[in-house]
């Protein structure tokens, strides 16, 4: 099907060579097209179909401003499979391929979007096998499993260099002659959002590949990237927040993620209300904290902790913290289950506590409620 | 005094050391029985998100912003800049610390870590006062029992 008004004008001149050399075509494109592209021009070579394509088709890169009209018409390429639609009948009308208007393009394109629904190919992770099978050109297969790779490999943000693949890739669609579908993944990747012509090339630092069936452009290569990323954390933040398995959707996580926050930041401050009210208090035990410390696993010497400039009593709570705290990875260390670890994180907690809290009594003002604790029975030891 | 050994090591809950360490210390340096109770409680608040933001790794945007606002120790009012980025995560926003000079995907880290460290101060200040509890209990228990 013809794809509108058709700009044969501009192509003309670079299809002013008659009788060109498949050779020397070749020793032409191998400058823009890059190797296993050529590689693949050449197993076109021997389809009967579209020998008569070819020399037409292959003096495309003859012309040296080829690219920049390319550039140019960026619907350029997502018209060709709109030309290649109808390539059986209007065999070698280069018109064709140079009907590039972009409205048309995009008319076209929609149509071999809906034939391309059944071969799948706008899916990124498509297999390129479906049209393979149709054609069986495993170089062209190839081409495009290099080219659709999911974010990584070099920039795609030059604008030459974008240019130049789509002009290849419709160069070696219309060689071989494939089916729409192929040309189609490939010019999606253009046609998408290339509705401008001559996007300016960003210097993008992050080097991101555009994946199969989308667009190329700079702005929406940077946008997924972003997209991901933040599909990445959402889902890093449901597994933080409990009970966000079900909830599929930004809008509804993000509510989610909002309740949870504000429930936490109330229980910190009922918490510190709670711990004003009970806090003049504990009473000072070292005795325990060192019966406790010899049941360890790993008896860690008491003069391991301290590197603090601190208060001297205070000095002494901080080394007991330390205590704890090395105490508490060292019995890690040792395998214990995570169960198990967080019961004697508690049971070193609770023994730090008294021991801190017992000292604030020695140093602050010697309010205490709790005399004589020097046994507390309630030192749970579990290991 | 030994110099202080870090390890690293497989912890189930890598932070909480840290975190318990700063919270006590600043716990113990409150002069709890002698100020009044909203002052005291006004203080422990900050001492945990003080202690939250301490032990948080450093470049970390929201515990600057917790800390720049409690040095203040001033309640002046925070300058209403016109920022007319509404966004869907305004909500978010207001609620983290620091929260408003960010994009979406950085705002969605620090909740991430933001949230982690407000579950283990919960989890801490929970046990503080379940062992502070439990030594009550238990001293009436012998109390009771020395009567």
């Amino acid at each position: 099907m013809n794809c509108g008004t058709p700009s044969p004008d501009q192509l003309r001149p670079a299809l002013g060579l008659s009788s060109f050399n498949w050779n020397q075509s070749m020793d032409s494109l191998s400058p823009i097209f890059p190797l296993p592209a050529s590689g693949e021009i050449s197993s076109f070579m021997g389809n009967p179909l579209n020998s008569m394509h070819v020399n037409r088709l292959m003096q495309f890169p003859a012309d040296p401003g080829f690219a920049e009209r390319a550039a140019r018409y960026s619907c350029f390429s997502s018209a060709n499979y709109g030309a290649f639609s109808g390539v059986s009948e209007a065999a070698g009308k280069p018109s064709r391929v140079s009907s590039g208007h972009c409205l048309k393009a995009k008319e076209s394109r929609m149509q071999l979007e809906m034939g391309d629904g059944e071969f799948g190919s706008g899916k990124e992770d498509s297999s390129v096998t479906d049209p393979a099978s149709v054609l069986g050109e495993s170089s062209a297969k190839k081409r495009k499993a290099a080219a659709k790779r999911k974010l990584k490999v070099t920039v795609e943000n030059d604008l030459i260099a974008k240019k130049s693949r789509s002009a290849e890739s419709t160069e070696i669609e219309k060689d071989s002659g494939m089916p729409k579908e192929e040309q189609n993944v490939d010019e999606k990747k253009q046609g998408k959002d290339d509705g401008t012509k001559a996007s300016e090339p960003f210097k993008d630092y992050i080097h991101v590949r555009a994946r199969r069936g989308q667009a190329t452009d700079s702005h929406s290569l940077a946008e997924r990237v972003r997209r991901e990323k933040i599909s990445q954390r959402m889902k890093l933040l449901q597994d933080l927040v409990p009970g966000c398995n079900k909830i599929t959707g930004k809008a509804l996580m993000l509510d989610e993620i909002i309740n949870y926050v504000q429930a936490l930041q109330r229980q910190v401050e009922f918490l510190s209300m709670k711990l004003a009210t009970v806090n003049p208090g504990l009473e000072f035990n070292l005795e325990n904290l060192f019966a406790k410390e010899s049941n360890e696993e790993s008896p860690i010497p008491f003069t391991l902790a301290n590197g603090i400039d601190t208060h001297c009593s205070i000095g002494q709570l901080d080394s007991i913290l330390h205590q704890a705290a090395l105490m508490q990875s060292s019995l890690d260390m040792f395998g214990s289950s995570a169960s198990q670890v967080e019961n004697l994180w508690d049971d070193e907690l609770n023994t730090v506590l008294q021991s801190s809290f017992g000292q604030n009594q020695e140093i602050g003002a010697p309010s205490q409620s709790f005399h004589g604790q020097l046994s507390i029975p309630h030192m749970k030891i579990e290991l | 005094m030994n110099s202080k050994k870090k390890r690293t090591i497989a912890n189930p809950n890598p932070r909480n050391p840290m975190q318990a360490f700063h919270f006590l210390r600043s716990l113990s340096r409150i002069n709890l029985s002698t100020a009044p109770f909203h002052k005291r409680c006004r203080a422990i608040r900050r001492a945990a998100y003080a202690s939250m933001a301490r032990s948080a790794s450093p470049n970390r945007a929201w515990s600057h912003a917790v800390l720049y606002h409690l040095h203040r120790r001033r309640h002046r009012p925070v300058p209403e800049q016109a920022r007319c980025k509404t966004d869907e995560n305004d909500a978010l926003r207001r609620l983290l610390p620091g929260g408003e000079a960010m994009d979406t995907c950085r705002l969605l880290e620090e909740t991430i870590d933001y949230v982690q460290r407000l579950r283990t101060q919960v989890k801490l200040m929970q046990e503080i006062v379940d062992s502070v509890k439990d030594d009550a209990v238990h001293e009436e228990k012998r109390q009771k029992e020395e009567i």
